[in-house]
């Protein structure tokens, strides 16, 4: 077993801004400069990209990276994407191409060379000035569509290993020179991957948003002098290392170990009963580090979950930054002061090829990215916050097929509906729309509108769940029900869902949200469970109905106070009836609260004080939007 | 639909005393009948309660957006519909003879009852305006016709555009912060606002980094120097310690600053916290609300693709003249305009809108297979919907225009880019053509590629009817009244690079129009505003009273 230490990569960094004293005054001003051209780069990938999954979900990234192969500034970006894994890569690119130019544009996808997963593709664009060195490092992130994977799903927890994944993967991949396509690489590509013409529109709109950010940073050189520019990097990595060393020291002392579960998958050997997760996590406020211990974890396993080391230490600094008590930025800089320490060949460390990490942006970065953030609340002074949502219900589906609207035209798409679920904090109840812990609530869902203009496909329900929010002093948001299913046509659905037997847990004493679940609707309405894992091939008047988790509470429900739950029963947060059981609140049929038997009821759950349930059960409330007579309306005719 | 489900919100409605309803059903753009019947059961069962109906606010794509729409315009109707109703009744009562006419948010006058039917057409009108006066006052005179209009206020900086004449406009706004706050989903003109106005707070954190805003010491307590409780150093303050502001001429010397107050906050502050001198620290602070105007102005012209090298920057507000030449030195613009109704921007433009209405229609077809019948149809309903808004209007035809827009995008993208279309449409393959030309060009200028193989897709079509209902107003700022004292003999002013330096103090109204140049250093005082000549920076009345600066 061999060990890697992540602070190893900044440390490099920290000794070369050793002593470097940059005007004050223009660390603002620069900072502004470089936080605007990565939200421009951002903007244009978004507004001119083909896959619903990027212009509408905005599931992207654009990153720019330091001289020191550090992560610079990463605003609007997605932190699994872009908190490590830009400074990997950004290494790669060096090692393997000494000899970048201006104009190049490398494609890169490899899990095993700092990507995330091999259905984001990126383009890397070293920005090379007059004189041939290579200054900064760009980096355009997307989740496409599609990627060329044996099965039509770029999520896919249960394929056995690469060769079954089956994408091409690209290492450092030379597809521009001068500013011009290498065809060979992109024939490769449009042989491959399904619905080509889409998938170039977003290489297209990738390229453009690398050559925005390229010509911007050119001007900035060209304005500052390069040398100016790495001392004002350096300077704003210090900067970014005090503030992170101001909000450790605010922070409680001690360790905290959390433990969960990736929910089991039937034939995949180490995961048929789960796969037990564990958390450590070392809080210094005196040396003013935190580290994130990861290494007690099992092996890789042969199935897509694994994780990448990207993917592995950003879940890490995604849960301690959403538990820090103001507002750090996010670099190479900050990072400094926090080390989650990983292990290869371990299912939430390093992978070793030929291992898939297909869905290493969800699943169990998730899981480790939620138990950081329990950990830190589970010591019990205010910070840190419940589990949000463990994601990719079947509503989030891989959908594919032929459109008979367009004369059997392909299409393959990435849907995303249904995420919410945000876990509560001390403070606050969770964010509703949320979604994964790892978007850090930026990205979107999608319009149903414009899905059911573009596919094939029918949206028949997307609503709240009623009492799905983990109950806690604080709730979690409440899981989605969402109904879907192809019209006119036979349509394949792909998921990869956790969340069923182990839900999003609560922290210090409050519940876990609802459970996600997912059944086929037959056309004679008989409803028939579908796996966690996989997926259905649907006729044209059969549905999905998916559930996807509540968020964890935070605190126990009956200190929740009892106004607050008064108007989740008016606003159908919460059922008279989980507002009796579950808070101890006596809410009347008309609304108003029995006080005394409030009391009451709040005395006895109290004395009672026994640990949260693994499970929220809330079979009734599902049962009835199950039972919403949907077909009533058909075509929009009364 | 399940009416009777639709009759137990309604009861559960009226318990809850409702004041106004948001409807907004899927699909309704397509097929409106099922919001219709809940409007009639509205009415029947909750008269008097306003309600707004999703396909008739906004018939635009995208549930959540239109929802959006609706809610906030629902939710508008109590408020405004009284306060219309009283403000006509107490003009009437006071003898105003004149017709009534309000604001929106699109740039032009609306009826007071259109307003009332839909509120939400107000919101955030008196920005819209500023681009629309800017073409009026400033590029009327010029050979320019593209601008970035300015408007700077005590909290915030407001940016907007006019492109080769025309003021661009977007679906992206929102009350409140992106995101976090609430979509209008409406065209409206495209302003963006940052936090960084006179009032904006200076502050320095943890980690030694200096901002500026978005917090803002507003009017009151106001800037330290206004002596009234203030602590905090701003960018008026920043101003003032820098030379730029004469203490005892400020708002034409109506109210007297307190220098050493400024200094004081300045100096505990920022200077001390960054271990810098005074006049660097109020220099830094000039200096990063200056950048956040910039990012500002890019985010705006990037998406309209308009290069800010090309534009004329304008200046309006009380605060605009204290950092317009270093804004515009950064964006590479070669002229500034300080127009003459300067603070008064906005309303100024009022003057010069017309009577306006806009209506769209969602039009769903693709380049690929032109089908010409539909759009032909979706034409004529929105010429019909114009023509009936301006006979309303009781103006004549003849002084009738409209303007009609294509929505489109290249298949499988989702966000469209308006073209302008011809009074013909889409009604043969040579107007299709020029529209395929239009949209490839017009993408390749906001994003830097287009793609000729790609389809391209029309979502809707939207016309703007605009009715003219008098001749050109013409406006001149009225002679001030002099409260200066004497012309002063400068004083010392520092500027970034070079110092103190001996700044020169020139009096607006005393520089004659079209009567030679002055230059830098120094500062050009007027009741309104004071604008900064940075060393290098040279400037010039112009005949119709507005400021010309070279920066």
């Amino acid at each position: 077993m061999s060990v890697a230490d992540s602070s190893d990569a900044t440390r490099g960094g920290r000794e070369a801004a050793g002593g470097s004293h940059f005007d004050p005054l223009q660390l603002a001003v620069l900072t502004a400069r470089l936080e605007g051209i990565v939200r421009r780069m951002t903007e244009t990938l978004v507004k001119t990209a083909r896959s619903a999954v990027l212009n509408t979900a905005k599931d992207c990234s654009c990153c720019i990276v330091s001289h020191d192969d550090q992560v610079l500034v990463s605003a609007e970006s997605l932190p699994i994407h872009v908190m490590s894994g830009p400074d990997l890569m950004a290494k790669w690119l060096r090692s393997y191409h000494p000899d970048a130019k201006k104009g190049d544009a490398y494609l890169h996808n490899s899990p095993y060379h700092g990507n995330s997963h091999t259905s984001d593709h990126c383009i890397l664009v070293p920005v090379v000035d007059d004189a041939g060195h290579h200054q900064f490092t760009l980096m355009v992130k997307a989740h496409l569509a599609d990627v060329g994977n044996s099965e039509p799903t770029t999520l896919w927890a249960t394929c056995r290993d690469m060769y079954h994944e089956g994408s091409l993967v690209f290492n450092c991949t030379k597809v521009q020179e001068e500013y011009r396509d290498i065809d060979d690489i992109i024939r490769m590509c449009q042989l491959r991957i399904r619905v080509p013409e889409a998938w170039y529109g977003d290489f297209l709109a990738m390229v453009g948003a690398a050559r925005i950010g390229e010509q911007e940073l050119l001007a900035l050189g060209e304005e500052y002098g390069w040398s100016r520019l790495h001392e004002y990097t350096q300077a704003w990595f210090d900067y970014s290392e005090r503030q992170m060393a101001a909000a450790i020291a605010e922070m409680p002392a001690g360790r905290s170990e959390v433990t969960t579960a990736f929910d089991p998958i039937p034939d995949v050997e180490g995961a048929e009963h789960g796969i037990p997760l564990r958390v450590t996590v070392d809080i210094d406020p005196v040396e003013q580090r935190i580290d994130v211990d990861l290494r007690d974890n099992p092996d890789c396993l042969a199935a897509g979950v694994n994780l990448t080391e990207a993917t592995a230490r950003s879940a890490g600094l995604v849960g301690v930054f959403n538990s820090l008590p103001f507002v750090v930025p996010q670099n190479g800089g900050s990072f400094r002061r926090l080390t989650v320490h990983l292990r290869e060949n371990c299912v939430a460390g390093i992978p070793v090829h030929p291992v898939s990490c297909s869905a290493a942006t969800f699943g169990v970065s998730c899981r480790i990215a939620n138990s950081t953030q329990r950990a830190i609340a589970e010591m019990g002074t205010g910070f840190g916050m419940a589990d949000c949502a463990s994601e990719c219900p079947a509503s989030t589906a891989g959908i594919s097929g032929t459109d008979p609207r367009r004369n059997g035209a392909r299409f393959v798409n990435l849907m995303l509906l249904g995420l919410t679920g945000g876990g509560a904090t001390a403070r606050t109840d969770g964010w509703v729309t949320s979604g994964e812990v790892g978007g850090g609530g930026l990205m979107m869902r999608d319009s149903i509108e414009v899905d059911e203009l573009i596919y094939p496909v029918r949206i028949w329900s997307d609503r709240l769940v009623i009492d799905g929010g983990g109950p806690g002093r604080h709730r979690g948001a409440p899981g989605c029900f969402v109904e879907y299913g192809p019209v006119s046509t036979t349509m394949e659905a792909m998921w990869s869902s956790d969340g069923e037997v182990t839900p999003a847990l609560g922290a210090c004493g409050g519940f876990p949200g609802a459970s996600a679940c997912q059944w086929l609707r037959r056309s004679d309405g008989a409803l028939e469970p579908l796996p966690a894992w996989g997926g259905a091939r649907l006729g044209p008047d059969e549905t999905v109905v998916s559930f996807s988790n509540g968020g964890g509470g935070y605190g126990r429900p009956w200190e929740r106070d009892v106004t607050r739950v008064e108007k989740d029963v008016r606003e159908k947060w919460v059922s008279i009836k989980a507002a009796r059981d579950i808070y101890g609140v006596a809410v009347n049929e008309d609304g108003t609260v029995d006080q005394d038997e409030t009391a009451c009821l709040r005395t006895k759950l109290s004395k009672r004080d026994s640990k949260p349930p693994r499970r929220l059960e809330i079979a009734d409330q599902m049962q009835s939007l199950v039972d919403l007579p949907i077909r009533l309306v058909d075509s929009g005719e009364k | 639909m399940d009416e009777d489900a639709v009759l137990q919100i309604l009861a559960l409605l009226r318990n809850q005393s409702i004041e106004a309803i948001a409807v907004c059903l899927i699909w309704s753009i397509v097929n409106p009948l099922h919001e219709l019947r809940i409007g009639e059961l509205i009415a029947q069962h909750l008269p008097g309660v306003p309600f707004t109906l999703s396909h008739q606010l906004n018939p635009v794509l995208r549930e959540y957006r239109r929802t959006s729409s609706t809610a906030i315009d629902a939710s508008l109707k109590p408020l405004m519909g009284r306060y219309l109703r009283e403000l006509d009744g107490r003009l009437k009562e006071s003898g105003f003879g004149g017709r009534l006419l309000v604001i929106s948010t699109a740039g032009g006058l609306m009826d007071p009852q259109d307003v009332a039917d839909m509120p939400i057409l107000s919101i955030n009108s008196g920005p819209a305006v500023a681009p629309i006066a800017a073409r009026h006052y400033v590029l009327g005179d010029l050979d320019h016709q593209t601008a970035v209009v300015a408007d700077t206020g005590g909290t915030s900086y407001d940016v907007a555009l006019v492109r080769r004449g025309e003021i661009p406009m977007t679906r992206e706004t929102w009350l409140g912060p992106k995101y976090v706050g609430h979509i209008t989903g409406f065209p409206a003109v495209d302003v963006r606002s940052v936090g960084a106005g006179g009032g904006s707070i200076a502050w320095v954190d943890h980690g030694g980094m200096l901002h500026v805003g978005p917090a803002s010491a507003g009017a009151v307590p106001g800037p330290a120097a206004y002596g009234r409780g203030g602590t905090s150093p701003t960018v008026t303050d920043a101003a003032l310690v820098l030379g730029y502001v004469d203490p005892e001429y400020f708002l034409n010397g109506e109210m007297a600053l307190d220098v050493s107050a400024a200094q004081a906050a300045i100096e505990d502050s920022v200077a001390t916290p960054l271990g810098v001198e005074l006049l660097e620290a109020a220099d830094a602070i000039l200096t990063l609300a200056t950048e956040h105007m910039v990012q500002a102005i890019h985010t705006v012209t990037v998406e309209q693709g308009v290069d800010p090298r090309e534009a004329i920057l304008v200046g309006g507000g009380g605060a605009a003249g204290l950092n317009a030449v270093p804004v515009a030195r950064r964006l590479g613009c070669t002229y500034v305009v300080i127009p003459d109704v300067g603070a008064a921007l906005s309303a100024a433009g009022a003057l010069v809108l017309d009577l306006t209405a806009e209506f769209s229609a969602p039009l769903f077809v693709d380049t690929g297979d032109f089908d010409h019948a539909a759009a032909n149809r979706v034409m004529a309903g929105l010429r019909a919907q114009c023509h009936e808004f301006a006979a309303r209007m009781d103006v004549a035809l003849s002084e009738v225009r409209i303007e009609y827009t294509a929505e489109a995008r290249y298949a499988h993208q989702v966000w469209e880019i308006d073209l302008p279309l011809g009074d013909n449409g889409l009604s043969n393959d040579s107007d299709v053509a020029d529209l395929i030309d239009t949209f490839h060009a017009r993408h390749q200028e906001i994003f830097a590629m287009h793609d000729v193989a790609s389809d391209i897709h029309i979502l809707g079509l939207r016309a703007r009817v605009i009715c003219k209902d008098r001749g050109e107003q013409v406006l001149q700022s009225v002679a001030p009244s002099r409260s200066h004292p004497t012309v002063s003999s400068g004083r010392e002013m520092y500027f970034a690079g070079h110092g103190l330096l001996h700044g020169q103090v020139w009096i607006m109204d005393d520089l004659e129009p079209a009567k030679g140049e002055i230059r830098g250093p120094g500062v050009i005082e007027s009741q309104f505003t004071t604008v900064v000549l940075d060393p290098g920076t040279s400037a010039q009345r112009l005949e119709n009273g507005n400021l010309l600066v070279i920066p």
